[in-house]
């Protein structure tokens, strides 16, 4: 949290507003970032009732009997958790600033990578690895022995 | 000292024209998105939860061609509607007495509806891809295609309130937004997230082909679109003459 708020009073333009203005979508967003994630595991326990899971080796039947028995608060909850799923989208956001140098990181690390991978190591496979084996030259086959009926 | 005083100006200047590029690149995306929306035979008008399986397959049967040149379409083309959303991003970083919060809030959010409505067009295509397959299974395939584009509006919910929240915390003196802005983005929040009730409604104005859930979502998003372009648009005319 303080790194976000150290980061945002660099710009000379914000040093004129109070200290506590700055910090206030900080802390909307972790107090969002709480009240959704506790909002998604009442509506999955209570409304979805996803706990405990069915068991792996339900029938059918049973599967069709508990979507059937739970339909309604179901439909509720999910519905509900359809409008608030924004929630996660925030609860990624919060440190994403920090976060950006390893990003960085990452995507260089995967766009390097195939480029190692297509290149750099094939290249040194071919310098410094054996080559395959090269076959023995077959006897040439003449046609009269191809055509010969077997003994 | 001057070199680099001319240098930040320079970079400042051709980043305001790469937005503005890509800022009136959006009119053309809007209408190749238009042209695929209206190619697609189910939404004009929209398929009805309530048709029955063998109605569904016949559906998809006869109108394979068309459903496969819209949603290929939607997947080539659908992604380009991001860029214009990062320069909303782009000005919301502009935005004074505020972190990058919201900022990033909303860069999260934008990337994943975008994903879901990515899902979307892929269930309609694989729903075409074998339409000899038994009705019951198309019928699966188009719930969930009509579903994934209708009822996941939380990620777009989001958008509209971050936007409104960073604009309520910008510096009153010079606002990178209109203060309306966030009223409008509030508003438009509250038209789209009904369209939740897809999941649930089969008949009325909360079902995928209701009033509410398809044509109140759909055109409040595009009205959406329209108005921010205009707005981005008298906001960087602003940064130009200021810059000038």
């Amino acid at each position: 949290m303080s790194t976000v708020a150290s980061t945002a009073s660099d710009d000379p333009a914000e040093s004129t507003t109070p200290a506590r203005a700055m910090r206030t979508d900080v802390y909307i967003s972790y107090w969002f970032f709480a009240v959704f994630y506790g909002a998604l595991s009442a509506g999955v326990i209570f409304m979805g009732r996803a706990t405990p899971p069915p068991r792996p080796d339900v029938t059918d039947i049973q599967v069709a009997h508990w979507f059937a028995q739970h339909h309604a608060t179901i439909r509720i909850g999910f519905a509900i958790l359809l409008v608030i799923a924004g929630g996660a989208a925030i609860s990624n956001g919060i440190g994403s600033q920090v976060q950006q140098p390893l990003a960085c990181v990452i995507v260089g690390g995967m766009l390097l990578s195939p480029i190692c991978s297509l290149l750099v190591i094939p290249t040194f496979a071919r310098l410094f690895m054996p080559g395959p084996r090269k076959a023995e030259p077959a006897e040439p086959v003449t046609s009269a022995e191809a055509t010969a009926e077997p003994a | 000292m001057q070199v680099l005083l001319e240098d930040e100006n320079r970079s400042a200047a051709t980043n305001l024209r790469a937005q503005q590029a890509i800022l009136w690149s959006t009119p053309a995306v809007a209408a190749v998105l238009l042209v695929l929306f209206a190619a697609f035979p189910g939404f004009f008008p929209p398929m009805s939860p309530n048709m029955t399986a063998a109605q569904v397959a016949e559906f998809y049967r006869d109108h394979t061609a068309m459903i496969r040149f819209s949603m290929v379409g939607f997947n080539l083309c659908g992604i380009l509607i991001v860029p214009f959303f990062v320069l909303i991003l782009a000005r919301m970083q502009r935005m004074r007495g505020q972190s990058h919060i919201f900022a990033f809030s909303y860069l999260s959010a934008v990337v994943a509806g975008a994903t879901l409505f990515a899902l979307s067009d892929i269930f309609f295509a694989v729903a075409a891809f074998r339409t000899d397959r038994s009705a019951d299974l198309i019928q699966v395939l188009n719930d969930l295609a009509w579903i994934f584009f209708i009822a996941p509006i939380g990620m777009l919910v989001a958008q509209f309130v971050l936007l409104a929240l960073a604009i309520y915390f910008d510096d009153d003196r010079d606002p990178v937004f209109p203060r309306w802005v966030a009223h409008y983005s509030l508003v438009t929040a509250v038209l789209m997230a009904p369209s939740a009730g897809a999941a649930v409604f089969r008949d009325g104005p909360l079902a995928w082909n209701g009033v509410v859930s398809f044509w109140f979502r759909n055109i409040a998003f595009a009205v959406f679109v329209v108005v921010m372009f205009l707005v981005l648009r008298s906001s960087y005319r602003r940064e130009a003459r200021e810059s000038a």
